[in-house]
């Protein structure tokens, strides 16, 4: 993905306040802990998080990008493998999904609680996200992703599995081309015309 | 943007740096107008009431659609 990608995939109010700002910064870590509480207490478990790893996460967010790509403005695609790799890294879920409400395949994943609450997050981060399609450099096109990305159970397994075992930023770009995918298929028409 | 959230002057978000992260029952924001959608670093944008409810409907589907064994 080029930069000129990054532009027309761009969410339009992305990046209107950068991390430098503490307000937003708080935002994001807020939100980020409530989804993850949430997503422990819809399964009948009472989390104990730990907010200062959420903040690493947010921190780590910029880094990643920057060392990834040159844009100024990354797309949601790029944005999503960011946090993706940022929250995996820190892992800050230590609590295993372990309840009999919970699929039993998913929970025997090492690690399946942190690849799951960011998957999901970003998931939903994705639907409705909305980005601008451009001709020959001109814009003409307001695009959303109004229909949320749906998987099969098989894909989403392994899915889970590939985001459980990340190590490092190295996979950046395949997990951002993986979002977009998803995205792409889930809405047809998203993606640019598909000639070659 | 501005009425996402009103946490920022929370004391307890500020010194809530150290230690664990029970609850957040009794700060949370209500009645914002909000949609999923991405802003800021990679924000579900709307109020907290929102982010509870988007992430009861991710583990929803998949306790109801991924298959039991």
């Amino acid at each position: 993905m080029s930069d000129a990608s990054d532009r027309k995939t761009s969410t339009k109010s992305i990046l209107e306040h950068e991390a430098g700002d503490q307000k937003f910064f708080c935002q994001d870590v807020v939100v980020l802990a409530t989804f993850s509480e949430c997503c422990y207490k819809r399964i009948g478990i009472e989390p104990a998080l730990i907010w200062k790893k959420f903040e690493y996460i947010v921190n780590d967010i910029p880094s990643i990008l920057n060392r990834n790509t040159g844009a100024t403005n990354p797309s949601v695609f790029k944005r999503a493998a960011a946090l993706t790799i940022a929250f995996i890294a820190t892992s800050p879920l230590d609590q295993i999904f372990q309840s009999n409400k919970f699929p039993k395949k998913l929970a025997e994943i090492g690690n399946h609680q942190n690849a799951i609450v960011i998957f999901e997050y970003c998931r939903q981060c994705l639907h409705n996200a909305c980005y601008l399609k451009e001709e020959k450099g001109k814009p003409v096109e307001m695009v959303q992703l109004k229909r949320k990305i749906k998987l099969s159970a098989h894909f989403y397994y392994d899915m889970i599995f590939a985001i459980s075992n990340i190590k490092t930023d190295a996979s950046f770009h395949f997990l951002a081309l993986n979002y977009e995918l998803m995205a792409y298929k889930a809405n047809k028409g998203a993606s640019y015309p598909e000639k070659i | 943007m501005n009425n996402i959230l009103k946490f920022e002057s929370q004391p307890m978000l500020m010194a809530g740096m150290q230690g664990s992260y029970q609850t957040t029952k009794g700060v949370r924001a209500t009645g914002v107008n909000c949609q999923a959608n991405a802003a800021g670093i990679f924000r579900i944008v709307g109020s907290l009431k929102q982010v509870e409810k988007l992430a009861c409907d991710s583990m929803d589907n998949l306790i109801k659609n991924f298959p039991k064994h």
